[in-house]
């Protein structure tokens, strides 16, 4: 097997690239829990035409995302060891864009998401299954297959057998119930969970269920089990409103996101190196020299010690320029308004 | 591999990698050095909290050992593992719950209940599940009887929910303004949790003889309503138990007649400290449930003797810390043998206690009550409050946080339970807490407010001017708010009323500005802070924006500052960087006044004005914009109310101090030289004069030790130094005005012919120097000798400084120099003149031995350095006992040099030195062991002194995670409050990466005090023992 002088797989060069090929195989004790089957591989973008027809979101995130090498490092090594990368941050440190950048760069697909809230359960994530809907049909017209019954979810979803990792955005995990993160162990440990109204069917004939993937609609699924071949790349995002159990911890790998906004040592941000390298991925020269002195008083404000977010300056540079407003004093005030401090607004 | 060896040796370093982990490490380093072969140690680096330096070291020779014989291939960088584990799993897992919670938040700003993710852990106890009321349709179980029998039918099943409803009740009293944030922190908190089935707020209204509590459309809600059979409704009532019902019994009626359906607590606001001061006493009862969430009465009850029998019913109670949090939950769900602290809440039929009613006190009686049971942080609260009106919460708010921005909710809720505020006015009787206008009592403002210096007036109302500009949205003159020659129209509406009342103090405070200087001062009071670029101070100057660029060369200090303001974003230092210069267009309108041809403004420490221009020096080449002021262009009158030392009585000295490198060639000669003009110009004033010649700073400042004068003239070489000694010019400038530290006492005058900027100069000046001259940049010594003949000769002929130094001034220009940049600044009082002093003068006895002596010898050579054995004190300062304890720990490989150099700066016969020394890499050192920590005990003061290593510990884990040596020292020495030191040296940029980082994370402790050379630290720990020893707290 050759591999690239650099092992780096993800490289944070918002080019998209074929570099998964490079992926060595996992780690003994994370293995294949089942081989892709033919006719069944899903497909992902082959070139760059396949690049631009990913979801918008996904495309104008992958193309603007800047990567620390920290961040580098810490995707990587959840490359490589088939872990989550569970991620905490400051607001706008672009903790939910690092789902898309990866899997723009790495030509995965369109990212899978879950977005998570106090009512969710691990079942919904897996699979849904409409029985009323099947019952209405059976009534009305004398059988139903089951199969149009079952959706797979997005984690269900991302856990389907395929040679090239999906992406998966379990977002915001912190809000969730109390008891979420225990209940995920097991899947992220095994790698594949049972759906118990297929698999009451016996292993007869493979059923067709629906999956949450865009790019492959329906999959077909015999004994209601379903395994990943590879482990999805999953990426679990806190706000830190929360702490997790230490069993859950120790299964993912952790990033503590560098904020751009902030000037500690773990930020990467000497002298705002790493808040001018975002700007300049949004705003073309021009703009920003225009914007210069917005840009400069974000600075200061962030300085000393202010909560902002970046999404604040973009917006207000964004604001700036589109709107054509006179400069000011009513423009100012929209941009201070902008960038209203996010804490203790109202002292 | 020995892989048991790396195990040993990562858990020393404070990892202890689970089994799984190990094989994730070792795999992935696998594939990392498979893929690159030739740096695998790059995801290292990454990780900042690199802090394990030294170990790693240790244990990549310990393991390389066990595996040089492993085939290449194999050879699995032992570096990597163990960064790699920190940077991979943060810490070792078995940490995660308890250490690591902190790192994972990061919240700007003061979280108003301290630890919440600790203190939401202690409940989830409370959040157990059961089958609820509710039904749900069973949809599967549905549909599978439907499949089977063909009936429709549908088949509900309980709904799992929560198990406990919470409800909380709050009281409408005053300091709620206070509790606010915490209360609705502690219900984001409850809500946020999830382990209760719904979280409510309600209100206890106060009727004439009964408590009820209301929900918020204002149905009351009597006691059986609250109460709940099933067993699931916990009552908290969150409150600080200072009001008048808990007292009288009202509310001890109300819980009485809830207490035996539904399980009530309380959860107090203020820290277990204060509660004595409230209705609860000390809470020394404790409670416990012997059935799930069992009603208040039936609650077993342990009880002191003094309460045995008493009346009232005994009550639960928390403060909001994870601790009494977690016993009070655990003693709701009857947990083990889980006690919680419980109060008793007295009846109503008890005997009415005596209270004196606060209305007759006289406002002396009122303060004199606060101060006694209050604060400190309240108290200073209060007296910022005294300059404000009229008094609103956000008012409140906005000033605490902008006075005591580390301050929380106890001190602000203790200036409402203090009885110094009463509620005015309910601004259009909106139901709105924060509408309500507070007043004090009369005559309690005047007793507070001397308690304040100008400039935390000025700071008050600089927060309260960023406030209302924001309120009311309209750009307005700070100065208005104090005098407004153009009318009141030209504040905002919201601004108005606060105006009035701070015109009225203004004056106290010296804000009411002079004529001439008004319309400067205006502009200066506008300037905002902002931090400095790329060695730029920018200024927001009336919204304009006004760049000032520092000239290269003179202001290495303030480079220095800017560079650090750079490094670490730190709001005070960059509030000082802007306070020291004062804008170009200021500059433009002081040149409208001019004062004397020489463009400086000699506005002297004017006493009048707590915001003044100092005195401002710039070029006026008209093209460009490139002024720049001289040291403290526009400052706050500094402090000078706490000199460190006496100053002397008489005589005069002239110290010719030697280059530190260019001790041969002529330069001698031009000293001698040159010290002698001035002696001949000096005696008229000082009388008798010695003189030192050729000494270096560090010599004469030993010798000062024991000398002292009241006039010092510095002379120094005058042409510049070459460009690659520069540094070292710098630091011999530093010494030279730390010099005077050293003197028995200060003296009150000191002329500098060499700049040593204006950081050392206020620190002169704050040691209780009267007047400093320096000079802006290098003059030559022509025109040194021309100023200085002049100001002596019109000094000793009686004038004040400011006409002294105006006249030196003028023959100065005489020779034709270039004035602003060729200047002396003058610090000191304006009015000062040798006159006032002459008796003082006169009545001088003896001159001491050491500097007359010296006139007469032969002044090449270098006069006798006393041994430093002798006290290094001024003699005030000498010891009362015999003997004092110092325990110094030392972190160096180098132990044996830092432990000399501090023997010498601290050996006296007095002080007994026990030396603890710390070791790196298992060197034959002793060690800093848990014992030798905590053996500080029996220490007056415990010193500790990191060098170039950063003092890390090498096999101790304090606690659950490595700490350097300089934190286990400091939280020991904490513990056991004995004064503590830390010294860390500044590393060098030549230093490694990893040491920087872990520096960098000492110095950005509070209480490191930074040195750069073994100088400085001599000079530290002199200071610091002398500062010790005058304060009385040796």
């Amino acid at each position: 097997m050759t591999h690239p002088s650099n092992w780096k797989i993800f490289c944070g060069t918002r080019v998209p690239v074929d570099k998964l090929v490079y992926l060595p195989a996992p780690p003994p004790w994370r293995p294949y829990r089942a081989e892709v089957e033919e006719g069944s591989e899903r497909s992902w973008p082959l070139n760059a035409e396949d690049d631009e027809r990913l979801p918008s979101i996904t495309v104008r995130r992958g193309l603007a995302f800047h990567a620390t090498s920290h961040i580098i490092d810490m995707v990587n090594a959840a490359l490589y060891l088939r872990r989550p990368l569970l991620v905490t941050g400051a607001p706008g440190s672009g903790k939910t864009s690092l789902v898309d950048a990866i899997a723009y760069e790495l030509r995965m697909g369109a990212p899978l998401r879950w977005s998570v809230t106090s009512r969710s359960t691990l079942r919904e994530a897996l699979y849904q299954y409409d029985a009323i809907g099947r019952l209405q049909q059976e009534q009305s017209q004398g059988s139903a297959n089951i199969g149009n019954f079952i959706t797979l979810g997005a984690l269900g979803t991302a856990l389907l057998p395929t040679a090239r990792p999906r992406a998966l955005l379990i977002d915001e995990i912190d809000k969730s119930d109390i008891d979420l993160p225990n209940d995920l162990l097991n899947v992220f440990e095994e790698g594949e969970f049972e759906i118990p109204e297929l698999r009451r069917l016996g292993d007869g004939d493979p059923v067709e269920i629906f999956t949450s993937d865009p790019s492959q609609h329906r999959v077909c699924v015999k004994g209601g089990r379903i395994a990943a071949h590879q482990f999805p790349l999953m990426i679990l995002t806190s706000n830190g409103e929360r702490e997790f159990p230490a069993a859950f911890l120790r299964r993912c790998l952790r990033l503590q996101m560098p904020n751009p906004t902030g000037q500690a040592p773990e930020d990467d941000n000497d002298n705002w190196k790493r808040l001018d390298a975002i700007v300049a991925l949004h705003f073309d020269a021009e703009d920003r020299k225009e914007a210069k002195h917005i840009i400069e008083e974000f600075k200061q404000r962030a300085a000393s010690k202010t909560a902002l977010a970046t999404d604040q300056l973009l917006n207000a540079i964004y604001f700036v320029m589109s709107s054509k407003i006179e400069s000011g004093i009513k423009r100012d005030q929209v941009v201070q308004e902008l960038t209203r401090e996010l804490m203790n607004a109202n002292t | 591999m020995d892989i048991s060896r790396l195990a040993i040796g990562l858990s020393k370093a404070g990892l202890e990698p689970s089994l799984e982990e190990l094989r994730d490490i070792f795999w992935l380093a696998q594939q990392i050095t498979l893929a690159s072969g030739n740096d695998p140690a790059r995801l290292v680096s990454t990780e900042a909290s690199a802090a394990i330096v030294g170990h790693a070291a240790e244990v990549a020779i310990e393991t390389a050992h066990g595996s040089l014989e492993e085939t290449a291939e194999r050879r699995i960088p032992v570096e990597s593992p163990q960064a790699e584990a920190k940077a991979l799993y943060g810490q070792a897992p078995d940490q995660i719950g308890r250490k690591a919670a902190a790192g994972l938040l990061r919240v700007r700003g003061v979280r108003p209940l301290p630890e919440p993710i600790a203190i939401s852990r202690a409940l989830r106890s409370l959040s157990r599940k059961r089958h609820g009321n509710a039904m749900v349709m069973d949809e599967q179980t549905t549909a599978e009887r439907i499949a089977a029998t063909g009936v429709r039918d549908i088949v509900y099943r309980p709904a799992m929910e929560r198990w406990f409803d919470i409800v909380i009740l709050t009281e409408q009293v005053p300091s709620m303004v206070a509790w606010r944030p915490v209360l609705q922190e502690f219900e984001r908190l409850l809500q946020l949790q999830r382990g209760f089935r719904t979280v409510r707020t309600l209100e206890l209204k106060v009727q004439h003889r009964t408590v009820a509590a209301r929900r918020p459309d204002g149905a009351i809600l009597t006691a059986p309503e609250l109460a709940d059979r099933t067993g699931r409704r916990l009552l908290l009532i969150a409150s600080d138990c200072t009001s008048a019902p808990w007292r009288d019994g009202r509310m001890g009626d109300w819980i009485k007649s809830l207490s035996s359906s539904v399980p009530v607590s309380i959860a107090q606001f203020l820290p277990r400290v204060l509660w004595p001061n409230t209705a609860i006493g000390f809470a020394e009862l404790h409670a416990r449930s012997l059935t799930l969430a069992a009603p208040t009465a039936r609650l077993q009850i342990r009880r002191p003797g003094w309460a045995v029998g008493e009346p009232g019913i005994p009550v639960p109670v928390f403060a909001m810390t994870p601790k009494m949090v977690s016993d009070w939950a655990r003693m709701t769900i009857s947990a083990g043998n889980a006690w919680s602290v419980a109060a008793l809440i007295p009846f109503s039929d008890d005997e009415e206690p005596a209270r004196t009613s606060a209305h007759g006190l006289s406002s002396r009686a009122r303060v004199d009550r606060f101060q006694a049971s209050a604060t400190t942080e309240a108290l200073e609260l209060a007296a910022y409050f005294s300059v404000v009106k009229p008094l609103t919460p956000p008012v409140m708010r906005v000033i605490q946080s902008a006075m005591a921005p580390n301050g929380d909710a106890v001190a602000l809720a203790q200036v409402f339970l203090g009885g110094l505020l009463y509620p005015v006015t309910n601004k259009e009787g909106s139901g709105n807490p924060d509408d309500v206008v507070y007043e004090f009592h009369a005559g309690l403002r005047e007793i507070l407010t001397p308690a304040l210096t100008s400039r935390q007036f000025v700071d008050i109302h600089l927060a309260l001017y960023r406030f209302l500009q924001e309120l009311s949205g309209t750009p307005f003159d700070f100065f208005a708010l104090f005098a407004d020659p153009e009318g009141s129209e030209q504040l905002p509406l919201e601004a108005q009323p606060f105006a009035i009342f701070s015109r009225e103090l203004a004056s106290r405070f010296g804000m009411v500005p002079i004529s001439a200087r008004e319309r400067q001062l205006h502009r200066v009071a506008a300037l905002a802070i902002s931090s400095p670029l790329q060695g730029r101070l920018m200024f927001s100057f009336n919204s304009a924006h006004v760049i000032l660029e520092l000239l290269p060369g003179r202001m290495d200090v303030i480079q220095q500052m800017l560079d650090r303001a750079s490094r670490k974003p730190d709001i005070d230092l960059t509030k000082k960087l802007a306070t020291m210069f004062a804008p170009a267009e200021l500059v433009h309108e002081l040149r409208k006044c001019e004062i004397d041809e020489f463009g400086l403004c000699e506005l002297v420490l004017e006493p009048e004005l707590a915001i003044y221009p100092w005195e401002i020096a710039f070029s006026d080449d008209g093209s460009r914009i490139g002024m720049f002021a001289v040291a403290l262009g526009f400052t706050r009158r500094i402090q000078l109310d706490v000199p460190m030392v006496t100053i002397a009585k008489q005589d005069g000295i002239v110290m010719a101090l030697e280059d530190p490198v260019a001790v041969t060639g002529p330069a001698r000669h031009d000293l001698r030289d040159k010290a002698e003009a001035i002696e001949r110009i000096l005696q008229p004033i000082a009388g008798n004069v010695a003189k030192t010649i050729g000494m270096d700073s560090l010599s004469a400042a030993k010798w000062m030790e024991t000398n002292s004068f009241r006039f010092a003239h510095v002379v120094m070489r005058d042409e510049m130094p070459p460009l690659e000694l520069r540094d070292l010019f710098e630091q011999e400038q530093a010494h030279v005005a730390k010099l005077f530290f050293s003197a028995s006492s200060i003296p009150e005058f000191i002329f500098f012919e060499r700049p040593i900027g204006a950081s050392h100069v206020i620190a002169l000046l704050k040691a209780g120097v009267r007047v400093i001259i320096e000079p802006v940049s290098n003059v030559s010594a022509e025109e040194t000798l021309a100023f200085s003949t002049t100001l002596y000769k019109r000094l000793s002929e009686g004038r004040t400084l400011i006409e002294a130094v105006r006249d030196a001034r003028r023959s100065q220009a005489a020779l034709g120099s270039n004035p602003p940049l060729r200047a002396f600044a003058c610090y000191g009082d304006a009015d000062w003149s040798l006159a006032g002093k002459s008796e003082v003068a006169k009545i001088s006895p003896s001159l001491p031995p050491g500097p007359s002596e010296l006139k007469q010898d032969d002044i090449d050579a270098p006069p006798e350095v006393k041994p430093v054995t002798a006290w290094p004190f001024p003699t005030h300062m000498r010891p009362e006992k015999e003997l004092y304890r110092v325990k110094v720990f030392i972190s160096n490989a180098d132990y044996k040099e830092l432990g000399d150099i501090i023997r010498d700066a601290l050996s006296m016969s007095k002080i007994q030195l026990r030396f603890v020394k710390d070791v790196i890499g298992g060197k034959k050192f002793g060690h800093v062991s848990p014992v030798n920590l905590r053996s500080i005990r029996h220490s007056e003061l415990v010193v500790c002194v990191v060098g170039d290593d950063a003092g890390f510990v090498a096999h101790e884990r304090v606690g659950a995670f490595p700490r350097t040596l300089a934190e286990s020292v400091y939280e020991e020495a904490q513990k056991q409050h004995i004064p503590v030191e830390i010294l860390v040296r500044v590393p060098s940029p030549a230093d490694f990466d990893e040491q920087m980082a872990l520096h960098r994370r000492l110095l950005d402790k509070k209480y490191v005090t930074p040195y750069e050379t073994g100088d400085d630290l001599i000079w530290h720990l002199r200071m610091m023992v002398g500062h010790l020893l005058s304060t009385g707290k040796m």
